[in-house]
């Protein structure tokens, strides 16, 4: 339970913490595609530095952030061989070859694009969970909502959505240890997860799906008799306890994470050729 | 009859069947009536399978009765308008057995605010409503935090807080303690005691502790789906043979009494607790 | 060697034996702590093992490693003078022989009816059996014993979905799927949670058959202290992650200030008792059950013709 970390909120009190959900979200968004355009190391390097500032103005663990990066490693190195190996670095004169074997090679130009890829997936991943690490499922849910909000318009059910999503996070932790619990009790009847080919292996976990399946059948059962129960309409008429507020700080982290776009896009394309930017572009891949 | 004088709780020969009209049809309620006036603490007693847990999803009109009403302070559970029965909902609040799968939010104020935001309150009133409910059972201190590394009782207590927040005038406990360690067991009795006591709130709790029952003044038996006792908690607690009937135990002290008698010692009727059994005992000796 | 030798020496005491073992969650971690300090213990043959302690105190980090669902820790040094021998196998060793474990330790979990997965009731007593690499004649042979001695006919029920019995039912054929692998040791967590009354009695009425007549040896973990003084003949006091005492269920109960400091409680027989006792009733307050109690006070007050 204690790998997963994606929906799990880190609750303490942090300015991050105290932002606004909504607020979060857009600079979530912003900061994504800044990372996207963002195309030297020198530029990946500001970035990290923003959201080194960020986590530690958090006060989480920065190895607890860093943990989030257990789910995707596997992801990671097997990208990062693909384009060590596949990537030729032709048209590059200085290129230095370090192996060469059939259709792969090993060169500095595949290195270094390996390493900004890493590097940005990395950047991809921690920024997101900062946002889950930071926000509570209910703010999320909201936030989700509240950015959806224009496709009210066309009839698409936005506040369900958010409360499915509410409740999908709270219950994962619950449904983890149950499938935990689940195996055990089968391993102690001789079940074996961890033997013979994919086809067996997968044929092993039915005796676990299926309890898992219609235990999550009789959760979503009570759930609803207890939402219901509780005065639940569909949303009909809601309020909140805590209504969303935008602060002044809020926006200004907004309006600093726009800024930081718009700089990242003037370092990528120079558009008025300024001297600095070639600081900015070093390390280019 | 003085509509005044309508009980909070009427049920009036109420039928309830699942899988309606179905080969699987199963009749879990077959004619079942009682009141309840407010203020008093009803224990639902009755063996697994006996209906209780259907029962009380009838108070809050989860279910409808296929034949017969429910009335809650005079609204009949079967309206076809909205308001009623959030009208309903909103006097009668169910605590359920599994406290995992009645939170919908992982932090624990989010949750308990999530019946008052349903009624459509201004956020100010619901913030007041939820402190006083986590105070109310204690669980204050925790509000900012997540439910998931709590104990049952913990969890069950801020369950019950969720259901406290919508200012309910009844509760119903559908075996809210079954779940729970003694000391879980013991948390939840308390704070729904010093519910009683502090907010008047008038309590239903099914359960099948005899011990549990004894707490209350009126118990009520159900048995395949019928009402097989209904009458002052002591009474019902003493009459071992008519509980086990039912497959239910009495108390202890009831069940010393009652072997005693039945092997000659003169033991008055009635006896439910310690006290009662000492000072029948005591009459012997002198 | 010579330290293996030495092992298997100290072990011939019981079936169960563990010494000095300790388990930490989550080691080296802000969020480490220790489940099990220094546990020891010894099971022998026939026993109706009993172990109480509050939610936490560590059971059932105990017992998940009696049947090495939890393994026993080897990194770092905490566990190098451990033992851990369950039915003759080492659980320290670094690749013990699971599949004979399980065979020999079944494990009833807190409310087994949620492991229930296949089409009948007979294919889900025959899952234990079968993983085990038991013929079919022979399977069939253990699932019809199994349904039986949990209670349930096997004409009736094997051929129906386990799904649309009733709960205690459900129980029932989820015991029977562990009974169906014969264990001589069967571990029972918490295993009357939920049913009423009736229920509970029949169940343990139940375990005390299995235990005559197939399975000689039960640990059983619980919070119902009326249940642990009627089957157990010793009962282990868990606080903290250490062993508080291994007791008989006389004497453990006499001990009011342990069972109180721990937040457990008393059987109610001895509760009625000691407060009889306490206002001049002449009762032993020491009597554990409900039988004892009314034994006495029929001598001391002449009833029982």
């Amino acid at each position: 339970m204690k790998d997963v970390v994606f929906g799990q909120i880190y609750p303490v009190n942090s300015p991050v913490h105290r932002a606004d959900a909504r607020a979060k979200f857009i600079i979530m968004i912003l900061y994504i595609v800044t990372v996207i355009f963002a195309s030297s190391f020198m530029q990946m390097a500001v970035i990290a530095l923003l959201l080194l500032t960020v986590i530690l103005m958090s006060r989480i663990p920065p190895l607890k952030v860093l943990s989030a990066l257990k789910a995707i490693i596997v992801l990671a190195i097997a990208t990062f061989i693909f384009t060590v190996l596949l990537n030729k670095g032709e048209g590059a004169e200085n290129e230095s070859l370090y192996l060469e074997f059939g259709p792969f090679c090993i060169c500095g130009t595949g290195l270094l694009t390996g390493a900004f890829i890493i590097c940005r997936i990395v950047l991809l991943i921690v920024g997101p969970t900062m946002v889950t690490l930071t926000t509570t499922p209910v703010d999320m849910a909201d936030a989700i909502e509240f950015l959806l909000a224009p496709l009210k318009l066309i009839k698409v059910p936005v506040h369900a959505f958010g409360m499915i999503m509410s409740i999908a996070l709270r219950m994962i932790p619950t449904l983890f240890e149950e499938t935990q619990r689940v195996m055990n009790a089968q391993k102690a009847r001789g079940a074996c997860f961890d033997h013979g080919n994919v086809f067996k292996r997968i044929g092993a976990l039915v005796p676990v799906l299926i309890p898992l399946f219609i235990s999550a059948l009789k959760r979503s059962a009570d759930l609803s008799d207890a939402m219901e129960s509780r005065c639940y309409n569909g949303g009909k008429g809601k309020t909140r306890m805590k209504v969303l507020k935008f602060r002044v700080s809020d926006i200004l982290s907004m309006l600093f994470s726009a800024l930081l776009l718009f700089f990242i896009l003037v370092c990528v394309y120079n558009w008025w050729n300024w001297g600095w930017v070639a600081f900015m572009q070093m390390g280019t891949v | 009859m003085d509509r005044s004088a309508e009980k909070i709780i009427r049920v009036s020969n109420a039928v309830y069947k699942y899988n309606r009209d179905t080969e699987d049809e199963v009749t879990a309620l077959r004619g079942i009536s009682f009141e309840i006036a407010e203020g008093e603490f009803v224990a639902l007693v009755g063996a697994n399978g006996s209906g209780k847990s259907t029962l009380a999803r009838l108070l809050n009109a989860l279910y409808i009765p296929d034949e017969g009403d429910v009335f809650v302070s005079g609204i009949n559970t079967a309206s076809d308008k909205n308001e009623d029965i959030l009208a309903v909902r909103r006097t009668v609040g169910v605590v359920f057995q599994n406290p995992d799968n009645q939170m919908v939010a992982s932090i624990i104020e989010d949750d308990v605010a999530f019946g008052p935001e349903n009624l459509g309150l201004p956020p100010a009133e619901i913030r007041e409503r939820v402190d006083w409910a986590l105070e109310c059972v204690g669980m204050a201190d925790h509000k900012k935090g997540t439910p998931f590394r709590l104990s049952g009782g913990q969890k069950q207590r801020i369950a019950i807080a969720g259901v406290l927040a919508m200012r309910p005038r009844v509760m119903v406990l559908d075996e809210s303690t079954a779940m729970l360690d003694p000391r879980g067991k013991k948390e939840v009795m308390d704070v729904v005691e010093r519910i009683r006591s502090e907010a008047g709130v008038t309590v239903i709790m099914i359960t099948h502790f005899p011990d549990e029952a004894a707490r209350a003044d009126r118990v009520i038996a159900l048995s395949g789906g019928r009402v097989a006792m209904d009458m002052p908690s002591s009474a019902a607690l003493s009459d071992v043979e008519a509980l086990r009937s039912i497959g239910l135990d009495a108390p202890l002290p009831a069940r010393i009494a009652y072997e005693l008698r039945k092997r000659g010692l003169s033991m008055p009727e009635g006896i439910t607790t310690p006290d009662g059994l000492t000072e029948a005992l005591c009459r012997i000796k002198n | 060697m010579q330290n293996k030798e030495l092992k298997k020496t100290s072990s011939s005491g019981g079936l169960i034996e563990i010494k000095d073992l300790t388990y930490t969650y989550n080691p080296k971690s802000p969020f480490e702590t220790r489940a099990l300090d220094k546990v020891s213990l010894t099971i022998e043959r026939g026993d109706f093992f009993g172990i109480i302690g509050q939610t936490g105190s560590g059971k059932s980090t105990l017992i998940s490693h009696i049947n090495a669902l939890t393994r026993v820790q080897l990194k770092g040094k905490v566990n190098d003078c451990a033992t851990v021998n369950v039915c003759g196998i080492d659980l320290t060793a670094k690749k013990p022989d699971l599949k004979r474990l399980r065979e020999k330790v079944g494990m009833v979990f807190q409310y087994p009816e949620y492991q229930l997965f296949a089409d009948t009731v007979r294919e889900d007593v025959a899952f234990g059996p079968k993983n085990l690499g038991i013929g079919d004649a022979e399977t069939d042979e253990r699932v019809r014993e199994a349904i039986r001695l949990v209670g349930l006919n096997y004409t009736e029920i094997s051929e129906r979905s386990p799904f649309e019995l009733s709960g205690g039912q459900k129980r029932r054929v989820a015991i029977a799927g562990v009974i169906a692998m014969r264990p001589e040791v069967l571990i029972l967590d918490e295993p009357t949670a939920g049913l009423d009354p009736e229920g509970k009695r029949e169940l343990l009425a139940l375990f005390k058959d299995i235990q005559l007549t197939t399975c000689p040896t039960i640990v059983m973990v619980s919070h119902n202290m009326d249940e642990v003084a009627e089957c157990c003949n010793k009962v282990a006091v868990l606080g903290g992650g250490k062993v508080l005492g291994v007791f008989a269920p006389s004497e453990l109960f006499s001990k009011r200030e342990l069972i109180r400091s721990l937040g457990l409680e008393l059987p109610v027989a001895v509760e009625l008792a000691s407060y009889l006792a306490e206002h001049g009733i002449p009762v032993r307050p020491e009597c554990l059950t409900e039988e004892e109690l009314l034994g006495e006070l029929l001598s001391a007050y002449g009833g029982g013709r």
